[in-house]
C-alpha cells in the first residue's frame, strides 16, 4: 500500500503546501513536528521529495533565440499593417462589389428592354406587311403596280418635264437631241 | 486552511498597491498613450519568460517561437483597452497559458506532429540535450536522458491544470496566489491542484521507473548548475 494512501487529501495538501512554504507560521510548525515524529508524514514528505527531485531535473534557463524580440516586434507591426489595410481594404471592396453588382444589374435590366423593344416593333411591322399584302390583293392592278413601285413614280416630276418637252419638240429633234448627249437619258 | 487564503488577499493588496509601480504597468500605460518604444521594451523584458512557460507547456522550439509571437500580438492588441487591474506577469501568464493550452487542444484534435518529433511523437530536443559541462560519461548521459523522458512523459499525463500549476510552482516559482490568478480559481484550488500533480506525478514515476524511483535518481537536486537550453 502506497505510504499516500494512508493519509488523508487534506493532510497530503497540507504537506504539500508545507513544502512550498505556503502556510503561515504556526501551521508549518505544526506539520514540521508530524513530519519529524509520524511515520506516514515522514514517508509521504520523502515521496514528495522525491517527485520535487525528479522535476527539478528539468529546471534549469529555457533561452529563446537571440532574434526572437526582433522577430516579434516585425510581427506583430507587420500584422498590424496587415490589419490596418484590410481596415480600410475591406469596406472599399464592399462597396466596389456592391456598385459592380449594381452596374451589371442595370446592365441586364437595360439589355432586356433593349429586347423586348426591338423585338415588338419587328412583330409590329409583320402585321402591318399582312395588313398591306390583304389590302392590295382587292385593289385593280395597275394601282397595285404604281403602289409596289412606289420608289419609281418618286421620279415623276422629272418624267412630268420630260412629257412637256416632247409635246414641245418633235420626235426627230428629240432623237437627235439624244444622240449629242450621247446617253440617251435627259 | 483558510490561513493561505488570508495571506494570499493581503498580498493580493499588497500587490494591487504595487502594481503601479510596476515597471512593465508602467510601460504598457505608456504604450496605451501612443509611445511604440514601450512595446518594444515590454517585448524585450518578458520574451524570456513567455518562451520559457511555453516551451514546458509544448516541448518543442519552433512551435514555441511562434506562439511567443502570438502572445504579444494579443498584448499589442489588447493594449488600447489593458486597465492594470493585476500584475502585469500575472496577465501576461494568463495569455501565455491560454495560447499555450489552445495550441495543445488543437495539435490533440489535428494531431500535428512537429518537426521537431520523432517517429515515436516525442520532441528530439528537450532541455537536458545541451553540453555535459558536468563530465559525465555517454552511458551516464542515455540513462539520465532515458530518465528525462519518462520524467517528461509523467509530466505530460498530468491533467491540464495540474500541469500548469506544477510547471508554474516549480518552474516559474510563482506563488500559490499567482497561479490562482493566472488560471483563474483559488488558492485553496491551487493547493489542491499541487497535492493532485504530485501525487499523480509519483504513480506515473512509479510505472515508470518502478516503485523505487528514488534510487534511480542521480545525485541531482537541482543545484547541479543551470543547465542552458
Amino acid at each position: 500500500m502506497d505510504e499516500n494512501d494512508l493519509m488523508k487529501q487534506s493532510d497530503l495538501e497540507q504537506l504539500s503546501a508545507w513544502m512550498d512554504g505556503e502556510l503561515p507560521s504556526d501551521q508549518a510548525d505544526h506539520i514540521a513536528k508530524l513530519v519529524e515524529q509520524d511515520d506516514d508524514w515522514r514517508a509521504a514528505y520523502e515521496q514528495f521529495c522525491a517527485v520535487d527531485q525528479v522535476a527539478s531535473m528539468l529546471a534549469g534557463t529555457i533561452t529563446p533565440p537571440k532574434d526572437l524580440p526582433e522577430r516579434i516586434i516585425r510581427t506583430v507591426y507587420r500584422r498590424r499593417r496587415i490589419i490596418k489595410v484590410l481596415r480600410i481594404a475591406a469596406p472599399v471592396a464592399a462597396a466596389a462589389c456592391i456598385l459592380i453588382a449594381l452596374w451589371v444589374g442595370g446592365v441586364f435590366s437595360r439589355q432586356g428592354v433593349r429586347q423586348t423593344t426591338s423585338i415588338v416593333p419587328q412583330k409590329s411591322i409583320v402585321k402591318i406587311e399582312k395588313k398591306i399584302d390583304t389590302i392590295l390583293k382587292d385593289i385593280n392592278p395597275e394601282d397595285r403596280f404604281i403602289v409596289q413601285n412606289l420608289t419609281l413614280f418618286k421620279e415623276y416630276p422629272r418624267i412630268e418635264e420630260y412629257r412637256k418637252i416632247a409635246e414641245v419638240v418633235d420626235a426627230d429633234t428629240l432623237s437627235a437631241l439624244e444622240v449629242l448627249e450621247g446617253t440617251g437619258r435627259m | 486552511m483558510d490561513s493561505i487564503g488570508s495571506n494570499s488577499d493581503k498580498s493580493r493588496n499588497n500587490s494591487k498597491r504595487k502594481q503601479w509601480y510596476d515597471k512593465d504597468v508602467q510601460l504598457m500605460l505608456a504604450f496605451q498613450s501612443g509611445q511604440q518604444e514601450a512595446f518594444k521594451e515590454i517585448v524585450l523584458r518578458n520574451q524570456k519568460r513567455v518562451y520559457s512557460i511555453i516551451y514546458r507547456l509544448i516541448g518543442n522550439h519552433a512551435d514555441s517561437e511562434d506562439l511567443t509571437q502570438e502572445v504579444f500580438l494579443r498584448v499589442f492588441r489588447t493594449a488600447k483597452t489593458y486597465k492594470p487591474m493585476a500584475k502585469f506577469s500575472t496577465w501576461l501568464y494568463r495569455i501565455a497559458t491560454n495560447v499555450a493550452l489552445n495550441a495543445i487542444r488543437a495539435r490533440r484534435k489535428g494531431k500535428t506532429v512537429s518537426l521537431d518529433m520523432t517517429d515515436s511523437g516525442e520532441d528530439v530536443r528537450h532541455p537536458w540535450q545541451v553540453g555535459d559541462k558536468h563530465g559525465r560519461s555517454p552511458e551516464s548521459y542515455i540513462h539520465q536522458e532515458e530518465l528525462i523522458n519518462k520524467i517528461n512523459k509523467a509530466l505530460e499525463i498530468l491533467p491540464e491544470n495540474q500541469r500548469i500549476s506544477f510547471i508554474l510552482n516549480k518552474y516559474e516559482h510563482l506563488s500559490y496566489r499567482e497561479i490562482a490568478d493566472i488560471l483563474g480559481c483559488s488558492t485553496m484550488a491551487v493547493k489542491s491542484l499541487l497535492t493532485r500533480a504530485r501525487c499523480n506525478l509519483q504513480d506515473a514515476l512509479k510505472r515508470y521507473l518502478g516503485a523505487d524511483f528514488v534510487k534511480h535518481l542521480p545525485n541531482h537536486r537541482g543545484d547541479e548548475g543551470v543547465k542552458e537550453i
